[in-house]
């Protein structure tokens, strides 16, 4: 061994510790991964205005909205906005033999109660757990009381159609509810995923819960591979069964929906968050304003230059939902870092 | 982009008046950086004793010390019962003059005090060229010797201040017949130095050497010795040169050069240094005490006595008990940049934003460790509590008020019970934020309940950690000194932040979150 490379290998040996780091920053930002601190600063900060927050953080706001605007949205049994309103519970679900309690403001899924049938005084909830009618009515004050609220301000409850969800899901989710999470970008659905809910999720999709975030190609709607904790992974972690090659129907519905959430609140950067219906296609369920960057692993696909790009042509001109939709399906073909 | 050039401005212009300030506050006044400097401080007390005649007018004329190199004077004052007190400049010296129309008693006794502090790197004023006026002319013997010893200095010397010394040198060798004939056989210091002087200066402008001289009085400061009494003055002999400027020889042994720590106390020719008219018996006596104080309240004193706007409106001159009060909430700042650091740099989760710098600020009375544990303590001992209130189906706010409660009695029982078994800081608990104690239980068990105890565990680990370091850095000595003498550098923190506000890049911990996609991507 020459003395040079020798002289080259303990140097690599010492800088390699600090380079890694760097290298690992730069590497990120070639791949065009959007950061926390990005995200904040260059899209929430500066094209999602504070005044709309509350139309996206009350999701009872969000749904009227979304009905004048004739967006496909769960239907609306009742909403409980007093404590004294409690009492009549029973009377108000009377008629609905599955249905979904959620607070209004609540956030990542907390506090959401889903009921699929009755058994005399009780309700059985979707993991099969049965719920007696006080415990119901105790879950609606807890929600009234603002304790899943962010800030705990004080609540609404809704009581909501019960999705039955798409069979398309059923082999690859433990329980719950799996939903479609879009990114929209001034209109633009940006990237998207599906979210699995798993035991670790308990039931929920969310990814910081512990579901799986399944990438879907957006210019078509099939399912790739997934993240788990913000892990790569090929299989459903409890099911086992393969999450890639699943085809989502009526996506291009899907789109559209998603993309007129723009108008709806006049927020820039937003997730909107969809379930499929067995019956009813695509429903939009919430809306988010803060959403989160694992749909990048998912993707194994960088936001930034996506963004950058809708941002130049926002830039140049307006466009109609149907034609931002068709650029999308058009300009963002499915190009996985590997 | 406007914004950015907006921003970058603004952190500009804060900067530059935060550091503005510091940079004069440090050079221009003095105030120490470092909060451990001390500085020696002499207080000198001269005694001036003498008998009036009672019911007439005394007048005493007293020098007191100049301006100098190396001593700042920190405060003097004069000790004078119904006397009249005057300060005059007169060339180079200051001249106190105390008068009394009717002295009351026959024995009277004025004092004079002063501050003086050492410093090194003070240049003091310049200093006129003005040596002893008028010439002397010998006759006779005196003349014949006085030829002779400046002529003998003039062929061992090359310049004045070499001819000056040898003039001493032979003055003080007891074997020159010449010498003693100039010095009428009397050694004293005193006369050497004023015998020398004229020779320096010479019977007349043609012939003399033309040297300009003139006697310093004043006393050695001992460096070591804390308390001195009765101290003698002591005499040199200054000699000018346009080139030099003033250089001193020593009357006895012919060095050059004043000893470290001289205080001047006049400079000029063999008059007494002090005269009273209408009284006789004068004497005067000097004594010193030194003592050693921080460099920051000397710093202050002195710029106090300039009249410094920025002192007069500084933190030290509001009541010691706000002073306290500021001492705390000024560091809160530096809490709030490291918090900014470890969020939007390293990632780290904590419970609520400025949260830790709370619990940093409760750290500053238990200290780290203890405080760690009780913080542990309480919240692992609440958390049980609220997780037992949990199966009672209460609605939020009568929970959380019963929580808080439960917080506060087990902050009681845990003060009470370090209290019996004489574990002080345990009696510290009482300093956490209560309220902010119980947010975080209540968040820590809806983050355990919602996620899952893991996060709640990581959170909470998280935000004492972010506490912890934000603690370490507001309780650091010298920040606290830096931050309480310079609060400018307030300025300078809030540019920082600015700055840090523009950085998007990722975060510590999202190079760890995404490293998976890097990962796949190499192979």
């Amino acid at each position: 061994m020459t003395f040079k490379s020798t002289l080259l290998s303990v140097l690599e040996r010492i800088l390699a510790p600090l380079l890694s780091p760097i290298l690992t920053y730069l590497a990120l930002k070639k791949m065009g991964i959007l950061g926390m601190n990005q995200r904040n600063a260059e899209f929430i900060a500066q094209y999602n205005p504070r005044k709309f927050y509350p139309l996206v953080d009350d999701k009872l706001l969000t749904k009227n909205l979304a009905i004048k605007a004739s967006i496909a949205v769960p239907e609306l049994y009742a909403v409980i906005e007093i404590e004294h309103q409690v009492v009549h519970l029973e009377k108000m679900i009377a008629p609905y033999s599955s249905f979904v309690i959620k607070p209004a403001q609540g956030s990542g899924g907390d506090g959401i109660v889903v009921i699929v049938g009755r058994r005399g005084p009780n309700y059985k909830r979707s993991d099969g757990i049965l719920m007696h009618a006080d415990e119901l009515k105790h879950h609606v004050s807890n929600i009234l009381s603002g304790m899943y609220s962010l800030g705990g301000h004080p609540d609404k409850a809704m009581v909501e159609y019960r999705v039955e969800f798409d069979p398309l899901f059923r082999e690859i989710s433990y329980q719950g509810v799996p939903d479609i999470r879009v990114i929209v970008f001034k209109g633009y659905p940006v990237m998207s995923m599906v979210r699995l809910p798993t035991r670790l999720s308990s039931g929920k999709a969310n990814l910081h819960q512990g579901a799986v975030g399944v990438g879907v190609n957006i210019t078509n709607g099939e399912t790739h591979f997934g993240v788990w904790q913000n892990h790569v992974v090929e299989h459903h972690t409890d099911t086992g069964n393969p999450i890639s090659g699943l085809q989502i129907p009526d996506w291009e519905r899907l789109l559209t929906i998603s993309a007129s959430c723009y108008e709806l609140t006049g927020l820039g950067y937003i997730g909107v968050d969809l379930v499929l219906d067995r019956d009813k296609g695509p429903l939009m369920l919430e809306l988010n304003a803060r959403p989160g960057l694992a749909i990048q692993i998912a993707n194994r696909t960088g936001l930034a230059p996506r963004l950058a790009l809708i941002k130049k042509r926002c830039a140049q001109q307006k466009e109609s939902i149907q034609s931002r939709v068709a650029f999308v399906q058009k300009t963002f073909v499915h190009q996985p870092l590997w | 982009m406007n914004t950015k050039r907006h921003l970058l401005m603004l952190v500009g212009i804060l900067i530059l008046i935060g550091m503005w300030i510091f940079f004069y506050k440090v050079k221009i006044l003095d105030l120490p950086l470092s909060p451990y400097g001390v500085s020696q401080v002499w207080t000198i007390e001269s005694k001036i004793d003498f008998d009036a005649t009672t019911g007439r007018s005394a007048k005493v004329e007293f020098f007191i010390p100049p301006t100098q190199a190396h001593f700042h004077r920190l405060d003097e004052n004069f000790v004078s019962r119904n006397y009249g007190v005057t300060t005059d400049l007169a060339v180079d010296n200051r001249l106190s003059i105390w008068t009394i129309r009717h002295a009351p008693k026959t024995s009277q006794t004025l004092y004079y005090r002063a501050q003086f502090y050492f410093d090194e790197a003070f240049q003091g004023p310049n200093l006129s060229n003005r040596g002893i006026t008028g010439r002397y002319l010998y006759t006779g013997a005196e003349r014949a010797a006085q030829q002779t010893i400046i002529s003998n200095a003039r062929q061992q010397s090359v310049d004045s201040l070499s001819f000056a010394t040898n003039v001493v040198k032979n003055l003080n060798n007891p074997d020159d017949g010449n010498a003693a004939i100039l010095l009428n056989r009397d050694y004293s210091n005193a006369n050497i130095a004023i015998t020398a002087a004229k020779l320096l200066k010479g019977p007349t402008v043609e012939e003399g050497p033309n040297i300009i001289s003139r006697l310093v009085y004043g006393f050695t400061l001992s460096e070591t010795e804390v308390a001195l009494q009765d101290i003698p003055l002591q005499i040199y002999l200054g000699i000018y040169d346009t080139e030099h400027g003033w250089r001193y020889i020593d009357p006895n042994s012919a060095r050059v050069g004043l000893p470290p720590y001289f205080l001047i106390w006049r400079y000029g020719d063999q008059t007494p240094i002090l005269g009273v008219e209408g009284g006789r018996n004068e004497q005067l006596t000097f004594s010193a005490i030194k003592r050693e104080v921080n460099t920051l309240n000397v710093a202050q004193e002195e710029a106090l006595q300039d009249h410094s706007i920025l002192m007069t409106y500084s933190l030290f001159n509001l009541p010691i008990h706000t002073q306290e009060v500021y001492q705390v909430l000024i560091m809160v700042p530096l809490g709030a940049l490291i918090i900014l650091l470890l969020r939007s740099f390293v990632g780290i989760r904590t419970f609520g934003t400025f949260m830790p710098v709370l619990i940093a600020l409760a750290f500053r009375k238990t200290h780290l460790l203890d405080g760690i544990i009780l913080f542990t303590l309480i919240v692992s001992l609440g958390l049980t509590v609220r997780f037992y209130l949990e199966q009672l189906k209460l609605l939020l706010i009568p929970r959380l008020s019963a929580v808080l409660s439960t917080v506060i009695i087990l902050m009681i029982l845990l003060s009470l019970f370090s209290n019996q078994l004489d574990f002080q800081t345990g009696l510290s608990v009482a300093l956490f934020p209560m309220v902010i104690l119980t947010m975080i239980i209540e968040r820590m068990s809806i983050v355990w309940e919602e996620r899952n105890a893991w996060e709640a565990i990581l959170q909470g680990i998280g935000s004492l950690f972010a506490a912890a370091i934000a603690y370490l850095a507001m309780s650091n000595l010298y920040m606290e000194h830096l931050f309480f003498v310079f609060p400018e550098l307030l300025l300078v923190i809030i540019a920082i932040m600015l700055l840090l506000g523009c950085y998007h890049g990722y975060r510590l911990s999202e190079l760890i979150r995404f490293r998976e996609l890097i990962k796949k991507h190499d192979i």
